[in-house]
């Protein structure tokens, strides 16, 4: 009963997603819906707004800091996260009574 | 890695490794390249040294404390280059709406805050790797005590 039930939902579901892909314009076709007005302001005026040759440049530190600003506290977060977690300077001695105790170690 | 054929390739080969790390950072705005790419090549070439001749060198070369520091500066360097544009004109990270020189475009000095950002998000990324790498290995001489 269990595994009817899983069978109907994976059949309701793969029939939505084939849906969907059935409906994905082709690869490299210029009048799908991502290409919009968007790209034209890039191209023709990503190089008078922004001064920088290398387009890619131009979206990646201006059009859009906002996500490189996001990307470098990212950066952030990863190198913190890791030191966090690898540098284990003093030792933690948990005690049955619910009191801890820190073992300091001496230099390395 | 006491490799003497090792040793003497990386000697010969890290400044320039270092040299093009910085020029694919300073050229972003202008040739193929970026923050990103640029300071992931410097950051590797510091690895490749660390590993070629041990960590000890490596961390006389760039200690671990002046990494950590260089890191949290990128990060206030993108910041401060953002509140430039808004102090200026009230938008975030605004680069042409300041009134800084866009300069020729395809010149070095070009581009406004874009080189600023591209040097600061450099330094951040180099910075991460090699603090990174020098947190990995000490967990590891830790371990093996």
């Amino acid at each position: 009963m269990k595994s009817m039930g899983v069978t109907v939902l994976i059949i309701v579901i793969g029939y939505f997603l084939l849906n969907i892909g059935s409906q994905v314009p082709a690869f490299g076709t210029d009048d799908s819906p991502v290409h919009n007005y968007v790209k034209d302001r890039y191209v023709g005026d990503g190089v008078r707004e922004t001064g920088a040759v290398n387009l890619i440049t131009s979206i990646i530190a201006d059009y859009r800091s906002f996500d490189t600003f996001g990307e470098v506290t990212v950066l952030f977060v990863a190198i913190v996260a890791a030191a966090a977690v690898l540098k284990e300077k003093d030792e933690v001695i948990s005690k049955k009574d619910g009191n801890s105790e820190v073992k300091k170690e001496g230099p390395r | 890695m006491k490799d003497v054929i090792l040793q003497t390739v990386v000697r010969i080969f890290f400044p320039f490794i270092i040299m093009y790390g910085f020029y694919v950072m300073l050229y972003g705005h202008i040739g193929p390249g970026g923050g990103f790419a640029g300071g992931v090549i410097i950051g590797g070439g510091m690895v490749l040294y660390g590993l070629t001749f041990g960590v000890k060198d490596g961390r006389r070369l760039l200690p671990h404390e002046l990494a950590i520091i260089l890191e949290s500066l990128g990060g206030l360097w993108y910041i401060i280059v953002g509140l430039v544009g808004f102090v200026i004109t009230g938008y975030f990270l605004a680069n042409s709406l300041t009134g800084v020189s866009m300069g020729v475009p395809g010149r070095l000095v070009s581009a406004g805050l874009i080189p600023l950002l591209n040097v600061a998000i450099g330094i951040k990324v180099a910075a991460t790797v090699v603090s990174l790498y020098y947190d990995f290995v000490e967990e590891y001489e830790n371990g093996s005590n």
